[in-house]
């Protein structure tokens, strides 16, 4: 089966958001609010009314930055600890400053927050530090909402099309993409003056346990796209040594949605039931602690809630099976897990790349702009650590606002011929192949052999081994043949997922020292080196067309840390080494 | 060449649909009406829709109806509301609760003349987002409907109003509602009092045979700093259910009143550990030297927020002068 | 190279007396993320037409007629 093989059609827009889950919508609306007479494009791989890792939902923000419950100078505090000093703190301000606001606009599109009897907002205070944690117990019906706001604005709404290589202008700026359509194979080329990447976290990286390839923590349908687009664009990443890594329930691989669950009482405990977890903020500290719990004596760990009250119980149950991954329940019911009588048993997830849960993604600034001039990212793709959903919104209203700017000072570059003919070559090549490897195969294998010598605790020989399994994949890309068109999607995907790889091996192996607890636990440099590593580690493709490495300094500190705040921090890790 | 992908409605298309024999072609172009909200067109063929013969089309109209503004779109919503189906009454409920046009105020509020409680609970709920000043009389009169869905909603009305002189028609049903539900609701309502003029209802609510409403007192009254209510709040650390102490402990670490450091401290020994855990975080709340000896001891709990929480307990009260 | 099938059990089942892919609907193959669903021309119903499901349920809660049933994969049930 050969598609058009010959001209592609072109379409020329202003702003091209690539992903219609949660960043890509909002960029688009806003761009369009800054100017109407835009043409902006959200272009979606699946179809925006139900795309994205909030398809179904979500049950609630735990980074929501209220006025009378935390300040922004707080968050960025709470934010700079959590990833072990290693954040641009303007742009974590730039979240916090807007968060507020973002919160307002989405209450009055119709999101449903939850609130007290008299309609504010009812902000749970979870410790004794900031109160971040806003529920959305009614949150199913975000997507609906957003899709309203699309249709409203007036954006144009391409689905079912994956964009597989960004191109450049002669001059490097951005120009445009190209097109799959995943149903047809047929191809297309957009011109853009900006292209906004909103294509979500890098969730097939690893393989979950259950060995299912989408039985991901993350969308599966997020293969890390926009991850590898913007390194072959020329982009610098940033953070990519690391790792997400989250707990969850276990075979289920869905979050454990411990900011649902520990407004009310439950939380996660060893095989005695007790809390073991002496970190306070979300990160690897916490997932390392995690880790050892999993692997030793009192393991493994567990969501308790058995200690509940029955009507508590039912108001989770509620909450839990209708939101974000409402199948949880009949999971639970195949097992006979009652949570009223069993803790419910955890794991940790397969790696990926996810700026909104750690912070690996797209180098951005405080305007969401990346390196190359005219390529913005938002959302779990983008580097501003521990956005999760909301973070995913503001950076997303940011970036259509700032390309909508751009776009009044730039003209449309020129995309070269060549360039468009070599790529349709490239991501058509599998459906013309006869005999090859199955796409399933080559990707069962590559996250196969990421989790043999990329996941934590994190090894130098091993990694270089995983290296040179990686190259060998790189070859077999050449093998795989596809007998429909969503195969071909297929292949393409696992192309974005060896980029992934590449990178995360060489993020990792350039660090030679350990950071972030479980994500960058490195057993033959176990000590953190401020010295040598207090510094971003960047990601670029190199002259060679493999990754470079090179550190980028951190900007001075907005809000200093106290020395109290850095020392509590250090002497929980101690308390925890000598546990 | 230009290109557009876009899958937006069409609008004649889905007309032509509309007018089909076959009750699923009719229904399907009601769903698709979905892709065309920025169409003015459309609103007329979702309105028409919910007068189809078929349960299945009225059910999708009434869904896709809250995509829709204006006076046609509230009527439809507000007549399905007694369509001989389940599915559309509900879906139609839904939509309506969704509207936040205040002119629909008054076309809500005479709907709420009927007899049906269903009816009367559905048009409550959508004029509490309204927050419309007509409707706090209708609201008042309807805090004595039979029904507990009708009554639950009509708190919700006048909570979200927000004005004082409906008080103590909130206190009563804070109070006397046979329905533990919309009592606890009437607790939950009085979060706006920022007086102790609610303190009366607060305090008895403590008392209150369900443990859940006795729970919300509980933590209204740390909410709104009833500083009258700090011995009733130390009785109820004495509750049977340890929710209840929780929630206790949280209102007297917010009271700050040294008076509740003995039971505060006595509850780090008990063996729920979130109640621990919130007894520590009260005592560093209230800052007295005299817990010092309990939070020592919570110093070593076998959970490790009890023991994070009691070290910043201790560090709140050497900050103390 | 030589290669062969093998079969899988699915995840989604659909209920073909209620489904009316037939009268053009098509929502449970539009909010798949993974373009798992199909319909079957013939037979006027949807069906899952490859193993490559993230149990998030669009299709299910979205089938106007409750056609669709999705069960956990059974790899990881």
């Amino acid at each position: 089966m050969t598609a058009n093989a010959g001209s592609d059609e072109v379409m020329e827009v202003d702003v091209l958001v690539i992903g219609g889950g949660t960043a890509g919508p909002m960029a688009a609306v806003k761009a369009k609010e800054a100017n109407p007479d835009l043409r902006v494009v959200v272009l979606e791989k699946a179809n925006v009314k139900r795309s994205g890792c909030i398809s179904m939902g979500m049950d609630g923000l735990n980074n929501a930055v209220i006025p009378g419950h935390a300040t922004p100078e707080q968050y960025v505090k709470e934010i700079t600890v959590a990833n072990d000093g290693i954040v641009n703190q303007k742009t974590v301000m730039a979240y916090a400053e807007r968060s507020y606001d973002m919160i307002q606009q989405l209450d009055k599109w119709g999101v449903k927050f939850e609130k007290d009897e008299t309609g504010d907002f009812n902000v749970k205070k979870v410790h004794h530090m900031g109160t971040y944690v806003l529920p959305m117990p009614e949150g199913h019906n975000i997507k609906k909402i957003l899709y309203r706001q699309l249709r409203r604005k007036r954006v144009e709404v391409i689905n079912r099309y994956m964009a597989t290589r960004l191109f450049n202008g002669p001059d490097g700026r951005i120009a445009g993409a190209m097109l799959l359509n995943p149903r047809t194979a047929e191809t297309a080329v957009i011109k853009a003056k900006t292209v906004i990447l909103c294509t979500g976290a890098a969730g097939r990286l690893g393989l979950p346990s259950s060995g299912y390839l989408f039985g991901t923590y993350e969308n599966p349908t997020n293969a890390g796209d926009g991850y590898s687009m913007a390194y072959h664009a020329g982009a610098e990443l940033s953070g990519l040594e690391c790792y997400q890594i989250n707990p969850l329930i276990k075979d289920y691989n869905g979050p454990a949605c411990a900011y649902v669950t520990g407004p009310m009482g439950g939380y996660t405990a060893n095989a005695q039931g007790d809390r073991f977890i002496e970190c306070d903020y979300w990160s690897g500290q916490m997932m390392m602690e995690f880790y050892k719990e999993l692997e030793g004596g009192k393991g493994p760990v567990f969501l308790k809630l058995d200690h509940l009250a029955e009507e508590t119980v039912e108001e989770i149950e509620e909450i839990l099976h209708t939101n974000e991954r409402p199948s949880r329940g009949r999971f639970h019911e195949n097992r006979n897990t009652n949570y009223r009588e069993k803790m419910v048993e955890m794991h940790i997830s397969e790696i990926g790349f996810c700026s909104g849960h750690s912070a690996s993604g797209i180098w951005t600034d405080e305007n969401a702009r990346t390196t190359v001039p005219g390529l913005y990212a938002a959302g779990d793709v983008g580097s501003v650590p521990h956005n999760y959903m909301l973070g995913a919104f503001v950076y997303g209203a940011i970036a259509g606002e700032d390309a909508a700017a751009y776009c009044a000072d730039h003209e449309l570059p020129e995309i070269d011929k060549a360039e468009i003919d070599k790529e349709r070559a490239r991501i058509l090549a599998p459906l013309n192949r006869e005999h090859g490897v199955p796409a399933h195969q080559v990707e069962y294998k590559l996250r196969r052999l990421v989790n043999d010598y990329l996941q934590p605790p994190k090894v130098t020989r091993k990694m270089e081994i995983g290296q040179d399994r990686f190259a060998e994949i790189r070859r077999d890309l050449e093998l795989i043949s596809a007998e429909d068109p969503h195969e071909l999607m297929r292949a393409n995907e696992v192309s974005f997922i060896l980029d992934c790889a590449e990178m995360a091996a060489a993020a990792s192996l350039y660090r030679t020292e350990s950071r972030w607890g479980l994500y960058h636990y490195r057993v033959d440099y176990p000590e953190t080196d401020n010295g040598d590593w207090f510094a971003h580690v960047q990601t670029k493709k190199g002259e060679d067309s493999k990754p470079v490495n090179f550190k980028r300094p951190i900007d001075p500190y907005i809000v200093e840390l106290g020395d109290a705040e850095k020392d509590a921090y250090q002497k929980l890790r101690v308390n925890n080494a000598n546990a | 060449m230009n290109l557009s992908f876009d899958d937006g409605a069409d609008l004649d298309d889905i007309r032509e649909r509309l007018s089909s024999p076959d009750a699923g072609i009719r229904r399907v172009a009601v769903m698709d009406l979905i892709d065309a909200v920025d169409d003015p067109d459309a609103v007329e063929l979702a309105v028409k829709g919910i007068s189809d013969s078929d349960a299945g089309v009225r059910a999708e109209a009434a869904r896709v109806l809250d995509e829709f503004e204006g006076e046609d779109v509230i009527a439809a919503l507000l007549s399905a509301l007694t369509d001989a189906d389940e599915t559309v009454r509900l879906a139609a409920a839904e939509s309506l609760a969704e509207t936040k046009d205040r002119s629909a105020g008054p076309a809500i509020l005479v709907w709420l003349e009927t007899d049906d409680a269903f009816v009367k609970a559905s048009c409550l709920r959508a004029l509490r987002e309204l927050r419309v000043p007509e409707s706090q009389a209708v609201a008042l009169e309807h805090l004595g409907h039979a029904e507990p869905t009708v009554r639950r909603e009509a708190i919700g009305v006048l909570a979200y109003l927000k004005d004082d002189n409906v008080l103590m028609a909130l206190m009563n049903a804070a109070r006397k509602d046979p329905d533990p539900t919309v009592r606890k609701v009437g607790v939950g309502s009085l979060v706006f009092s920022k007086t102790d003029r609610a303190a009366d209802a607060l305090v008895e609510a403590l008392g209150d045979e369900n443990w859940q409403v006795r729970e919300e007192a509980a933590f209204i009254i740390g909410k709104v700093a009833l500083g009258s209510a700090v011995s009733p709040l130390i009785e109820a650390m004495n509750d049977e259910y340890w929710q209840v102490r929780v929630k206790a402990a949280g209102s007297l670490g917010r009271l700050k009143d040294p008076a509740a450091v003995d039971v505060l401290g006595q509850a780090l020994s008990y063996n729920i550990s979130n109640l621990r855990k919130e007894a520590a975080a009260a005592l560093g709340e209230i800052a007295s030297p005299n817990a010092l000896p309990f939070l020592q001891v919570a110093c070593e709990d076998v959970d490790p927020d009890v023991r994070k929480i009691a070290r910043w307990a201790i560090d709140q009260i050497s900050k103390n002068p | 190279m030589p290669s062969t099938k093998i079969t899988n059990t699915v995840p989604v089942t659909v209920n073909a007396e209620a489904c009316i892919a037939d009268k053009g609907c098509s929502v449970c193959v539009d909010v798949c993320p993974l373009d798992v669903l199909l319909i079957d021309q013939a037979k006027g119903t949807a069906y899952m037409g490859y193993d490559e499901c993230w149990y998030c349920l669009p299709c299910e809660k979205d089938c106007p007629t409750n056609a669709i049933t999705v069960h956990i994969p059974y790899l990881l049930r």
